[in-house]
């Protein structure tokens, strides 16, 4: 009997519209266990290498996991993965809400999507079935209509609703995907995926419970957080994401002006403080979490916010905030409710403008080719005109829809150099030159720039920052520039800990360092669910399993050693802030990049994983895969 | 000696009552860490000490005016 999954994958061929039901056996779980590495799982199988991101011979699979949808808090994650049309390789995006859950008490464990419907259509899973339907009359509408109409068309305002929206349509090439308009599969432009299948939404609804090896002890677990956890008024909970944006700048890493600088002199305003003292009106959560960081606001004319779109994150206020030196919070949360009325990244929105605007500003971009828009770092009119155009792909926005990385080709002159994209994906709002894991994380991340690759190095400086790690056998501080072996050990071990984490779906800002779930309790509550005699052991070796997968999955599409590397503005020093002349090394970069594929059992100058390697965390199916990069 | 001290918003829950900037009294010739201990404020807890709106030590002797910031762990996300 399964414990904690469905035994459950749903196919969903849209060329042919058949449906069927795949029940994988309780060892692919059990190796692959969810999120990312089971859609690697399915990707290295069933895709083709060099398969066109935007044709029909993609894969889109939308992935829970063996723990998705359980009480603790956290555990409410599930992974969008697909060939990504931004880098070319490997992509996926987590998002939580309620979507992942309903799916798996809708009897499934992840939908496999091939093909592309001839015209817009919806999928309809409840109760153990799955029906395709029309959506023409959906075609072209704001998400929140969207959402509106396929509850009153399917007569349960309970059912949970994934979506793209008019950017998705449109193919912009950050568009993402979003579940009750608010939680975001925002990365690697698998939106823009979903809307080359013309599928517009997958609505989702169950009844079933998920059955639990050991209720009692789950239960246990998760009321001992619960008591030991203090909502704590200046913390995560109380103040959001966008608390840290103000603590970065003094601290001279909050990402400001396409990166030139770490210090935003109105840090203060866009804060998660600010936030709360003005168009606040709630906070919001995720299935089964009382941390409840997400955000509800309000604002009035000339900006205003309808709430049912949530509030801006903190990579929302430094993206579309301090990178382009915009500090009009209510502007902010604007641009937050449009990136999401039309399905839109505001990462990658953010970092694509922000190339845009440096081009302008250094005379690359003139106002003739912006259509007139005076593209000035702080105009906050632009920026929220131009999410429209982007979301339409209309003139200007035309360009911009494709991110920096194809922008800047198109546009030449040099303008390469303000792109500040890694594989194409545009960089996220941490700064490397502060923490320098991070520089590392960026660069071989498979999915291009990510920052969740690991706990950043703030973590870590002192003796007692390393008890809520000693599991992982971390045990010795390092200052965050420190960029030695020392600095690479540390973060292979966190990052293996994060793929883990990714692979059953569970939010960051739940478990150690962020929250309060400590490791080896996680891997208690992952053997009361599954009833495994399971390990802090065999849980890394999952994570493993994904770096090596996902890995392979880039070589074969020709990603490789020549990709992991960082835009030229990282090795220069910072222009402001208190770490004012701090830059990436390139040589020590060089030697940091080398030893992270030593240890990972990689070819430490081409970054090929080796056979035995792949052997060894037991997937030599793989293997022959390798002969064909 | 007095010195200004500001707390960005995690710390503040080891003085939750003195709020985010208020005045310390300190006696003469203590250091950076003092005052740390004075406010209770885990070392491992904070990510940055500013001192004049520089990065400051643990170690740096204070002087009468001086104003300090501590700065909380924050580590991604
Ligand atoms: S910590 Fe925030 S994002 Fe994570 S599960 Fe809880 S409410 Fe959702």
């Amino acid at each position: 009997m399964a414990f904690g999954y469905n035994g459950k994958i749903l196919r969903v061929d849209l060329s042919t519209r058949k449906i069927s039901v795949e029940e994988p056996e309780e060892k692919v779980y059990r190796r692959y266990l969810g999120g990312g590495t089971l859609s690697l799982y399915y990707l290295l199988r069933e895709l083709k290498p060099h398969s066109d991101p935007l044709g029909p011979e993609n894969i889109l699979i939308f992935c829970t996991s063996v723990m998705s949808g359980l009480t603790a808090p956290g555990f409410n994650k599930y992974t969008a993965a697909a060939k990504s049309p931004l880098t070319s390789g490997f992509g996926e995006s987590e998002a939580g809400g309620w979507w992942g859950p309903e799916l798996k008490s809708a009897g499934f464990d992840a939908i496999i999507i091939k093909g592309k419907a001839s015209s817009p259509v919806y999928l309809w899973v409840h109760d153990d079935q799955a029906e395709i339907r029309d959506a023409s009359h959906l075609w072209g509408k704001m998400t929140a209509e969207v959402q509106e109409s396929l509850r009153k068309e399917l007569g349960d305002n309970r059912i949970r609703i994934a979506q793209i929206g008019p950017a998705g349509e449109n193919l912009v090439r950050y568009a993402c995907i979003l579940n009750e308009l608010k939680h975001v599969n925002g990365r690697a432009g698998l939106g823009a995926v979903m809307g080359s299948k013309k599928l517009r939404a997958i609505a989702v609804r169950g009844k079933k419970n998920i059955e639990v090896f050991n209720r009692e002890s789950a239960l246990g677990i998760v009321k001992q957080l619960r008591e030991s956890y203090v909502d704590d008024p200046s913390g995560l909970g109380q103040l959001g994401t966008a608390r840290v944006a103000p603590i970065l700048s003094a601290g001279g890493m909050l990402p400001t002006k396409n990166f030139i600088t770490g210090f935003f002199e109105k840090a203060e305003d866009i804060g998660g403080k600010r936030m709360k003292e003005t168009i606040l009106t709630g906070r919001g959560t995720c299935h089964g979490c009382f941390i409840r960081c997400k955000r509800e606001v309000k604002a009035e004319k000339p900006y205003e916010v309808d709430p049912i779109y949530g509030g801006p994150e903190y990579e929302t206020v430094a993206a579309i905030g301090s990178l382009l030196e915009i500090g009009n919070l209510e502007a902010i949360a604007k641009g937050n409710e449009l990136c999401g009325k039309y399905g839109i990244d505001t990462i990658s929105f953010g970092t694509t403008l922000a190339f845009a605007m440096e081009s302008y500003e250094k005379g690359i971009l003139t106002s003739k080719d912006t259509d007139g828009l005076d593209l000035k770092f702080g105009n906050h009119e632009a920026m929220l005109e131009c999410i429209e155009r982007v979301a339409r792909r209309e003139g200007f926005g035309d360009l911009l829809a494709e991110g920096p990385e194809m922008a800047a080709k198109k546009i030449g002159k040099g303008a390469e150099k303000f792109a500040l994209h890694i594989k194409g994906q545009p960089l996220p709002m941490h700064e490397p030159r502060g923490k320098k894991s991070l520089a590392l994380a960026y660069a071989v991340s498979p999915t291009g720039a990510d920052h969740l690759e690991n706990p950043h190095d703030p973590f870590f400086e002192k003796e007692a920052g390393l008890i809520d790690i000693h599991p992982l056998g971390i045990l010795d501080p390092l200052p965050s520039l420190d960029f030695s072996t020392h600095k690479v050990r540390m973060f292979v071990y966190l990052q293996q800990y994060y793929n883990w984490l990714n692979s059953i779906g569970m939010c960051i800002f739940t478990a150690k360092p962020f929250g309060p779930f400590p490791i080896t309790k996680i891997v208690e509550y992952s053997r009361a669910i599954t009833g495994w005699d399971t390990s802090l052991w065999e849980m890394l070796k999952v994570g493993e399993r994904f770096a090596n997968m996902a890995r392979v999955f880039n070589l074969r599409e020709g990603l490789g050693e020549k990709d992991d590397r960082l835009p030229e503005r990282l090795h220069q020093p910072l222009e402001g802030g208190v770490l004012k002349g701090e830059r990436i090394d390139p040589e020590e970069f060089a030697q940091a990049r080398e030893m992270y594929y030593g240890m990972m059992g990689w070819d430490p100058q081409s970054g090929v994983p080796s056979k035995y390697k792949l052997e060894e965390l037991d997937i030599g199916w793989i293997v022959p895969q390798l002969s064909r990069t | 000696m007095r010195v200004k001290v500001k707390v960005y918003v995690d710390l503040q829950r080891y003085n939750p009552d003195k709020g985010e900037e208020f005045t310390v009294e300190i006696k003469e010739g203590s250091r950076v860490k003092d005052l740390m201990q004075l406010l209770q404020l885990p070392e491992h807890r904070v990510m940055l000490i500013l001192k004049n709106e520089r990065i400051g030590k643990e170690e740096d002797l204070l002087v009468d005016g001086d104003a300090i910031s501590f700065l909380p762990v924050v580590g991604g996300g």
